[in-house]
């Protein structure tokens, strides 16, 4: 009886994945028409966000107590507030309760075509991938990851690493600010663009694309170097990408600036 | 109340501040002073951006002025009708109404046309846009302009900028253009406001560099009232205490 016996292997997998499924929270925009936006908080969690061809927002939740592990949340609005406009919703993480550690993870599946804002107040890493509308992240302790970009894109961190990989250059002035952790941009080869650099301490730039007019004695041995040397001194260079194009700021205090073409 | 508390409220008017904001303006010297200066400031962009309004626009409010009046009299009604009184308040307060948004739409349309070699209206529309991306823009497209011709109103937008600008990068960004402007004291007060009341890290390091650059001799209160405010970065405190130390 090999049959039954599978069959019932596969019916108490599903009974219980179902039980163990992730709620998820579907929230609606009463206006989807214009433009929307769409602002996660968390004081210790991390984010995680993937642009969709949608109008919905898909919000799952994860409670870690202190000393505990990830749990699924199923009663969304005990951990999180919501609020929300015609075309706008803020979704905020509880704070801790009194001294007890506790974080709340948030994952979204966003509208690609939405401006979208994160804020992580403690401590916690943000992963943006696939949005098109506009990506505005602060981590105060913490990395940025962010993926698939085309639109309008600020950044910054205190301590933590900011990647960003863009498939369209944005027309658009875009910064990418942090101070301890190193800056990866990774761009369209033809992507054009006046850049401000400036990496305060141990740090190098390491550019893939030419910048004409820099008087940046480090810059030969960056690009070529298997490990590049870091300055003794401040950088700051202002030079152009494929002859210029909207302000592209990055700034380091402590590590190196990396500009990369896409392949 | 703490100063950067009260912060987002240094432009509002004092019939809209909550109490116990209002409370601290009265209290608070420094941020009175802020206050007054800011608005001074707005006061000063607000008559700089002044337009004339066009030619045609006094004749046809003239006109539409006494079209009113011409019907009003026609519906004058006798003393004791109450009912009619009301209904003249009534077309009174549409024809007021109807007045100011026809004024205020003249003035929008001329406020909106380029004026001839003047870039500032768009820059400091940009400083004032919703979007972060737009106010970014705009700053680097105010140091540009005053790098060419400083113009005091673009200075003062960047410095509301580094003062009220909701966005970090936006503030870093304000705060670098304005290190061109380190001789000015109006600069030089502003930035050390930022470096005194700012919490965030980065634009703290962004004035740090400002005070080395510039050694403002106002310097020493507001790094003393930097390093006073709890849970502050390691490599913040430690270059303001660098700073201390040599100013």
């Amino acid at each position: 009886m090999m049959l039954p016996r599978t069959l019932f292997v596969l019916l108490a997998l599903t009974v219980s994945a179902a039980l163990h499924a992730q709620p998820t929270q579907v929230l609606r925009f009463l206006d989807p028409s214009g433009d929307i936006d769409v602002t996660a908080e968390v004081t210790w969690g991390n984010i995680r966000v993937v642009g969709y061809d949608g109008d919905e927002i898909r919000l799952q939740v994860t409670h870690t107590a202190e000393g505990g592990s990830p749990q699924p949340v199923t009663r969304v609005a005990d951990f999180v507030e919501v609020r929300s406009t015609n075309t706008q919703y803020l979704i905020r993480a509880r704070s801790p309760q009194g001294d007890a550690f506790e974080s709340v993870d948030l994952v979204l599946r966003v509208p690609s075509r939405a401006r979208f804002q994160a804020l992580v107040a403690r401590g916690g890493e943000i992963r943006v991938e696939g949005m098109d509308g506009g990506v505005y992240v602060q981590n105060r302790n913490g990395s940025v990851d962010l993926r698939g970009l085309s639109g309008p894109t600020q950044v910054n961190a205190v301590n933590g690493s900011i990647t960003a990989s863009f498939r369209q250059m944005p027309d658009a002035a875009m910064s990418f600010l942090t101070m301890n952790g190193e800056v990866d941009l990774l761009l369209p080869r033809s992507a054009r663009a006046n850049v401000q650099l400036r990496s305060e301490r141990n740090g190098y730039i390491d550019s893939d694309f030419a910048l004409p007019g820099v008087d940046y004695p480090y810059a030969e041995e960056a690009g070529s170097a298997e490990k590049p040397l870091a300055s003794p001194r401040p950088i700051q260079l202002r030079s152009t990408l494929n002859g210029g194009g909207p302000m592209l700021i990055a700034t380091t205090e402590n590590g190196p600036i990396k500009l990369r073409a896409r392949r | 109340m703490t100063c950067s508390a009260a912060e987002p409220y240094l432009l509002d008017d004092e019939a809209d501040l909550p109490p116990d904001v209002r409370a601290h303006f009265d209290e608070c010297a420094d941020c009175r002073r802020l206050r007054q200066d800011l608005r001074e400031t707005q006061a000063m962009l607000r008559d700089h951006l002044a337009t004339p309004a066009p030619e045609t626009l006094r004749p046809a409010f003239a006109a539409h002025l006494e079209e009113a009046k011409r019907d009003l009299a026609r519906d004058r009604p006798p003393a004791s009708d109450r009912g009619a009184v009301r209904s003249i308040g009534r077309r009174v307060r549409w024809a007021a109404a109807f007045a100011v948004v026809f004024i205020l739409g003249a003035m929008s349309m001329v406020w909106l046309q380029p004026r001839d070699g003047a870039e500032e209206p768009t820059v400091l529309a940009q400083l004032e846009s919703d979007s972060p991306s737009e106010r970014l823009a705009g700053v680097m497209a105010a140091s540009m302009e005053t790098e060419e011709a400083p113009e005091r109103s673009l200075v003062d937008a960047l410095l509301i900028t580094l003062l009220t600008d909701p966005s970090v990068n936006v503030r870093v960004a304000a705060l670098d253009a304005l290190s061109a402007y380190g001789d000015r004291e109006r600069v030089r007060l502003g930035v050390l406001r930022a470096l005194a009341a700012d919490s965030e890290p980065l634009v703290q390091m962004a004035a740090l560099r400002f005070v080395e650059a510039h050694q403002p001799p106002e310097a020493s209160q507001a790094l003393g009232a930097l390093l006073s405010q709890p849970d502050l970065e390691p490599l913040v405190r430690s270059q303001a205490e660098i700073l201390t130390v040599s100013i």
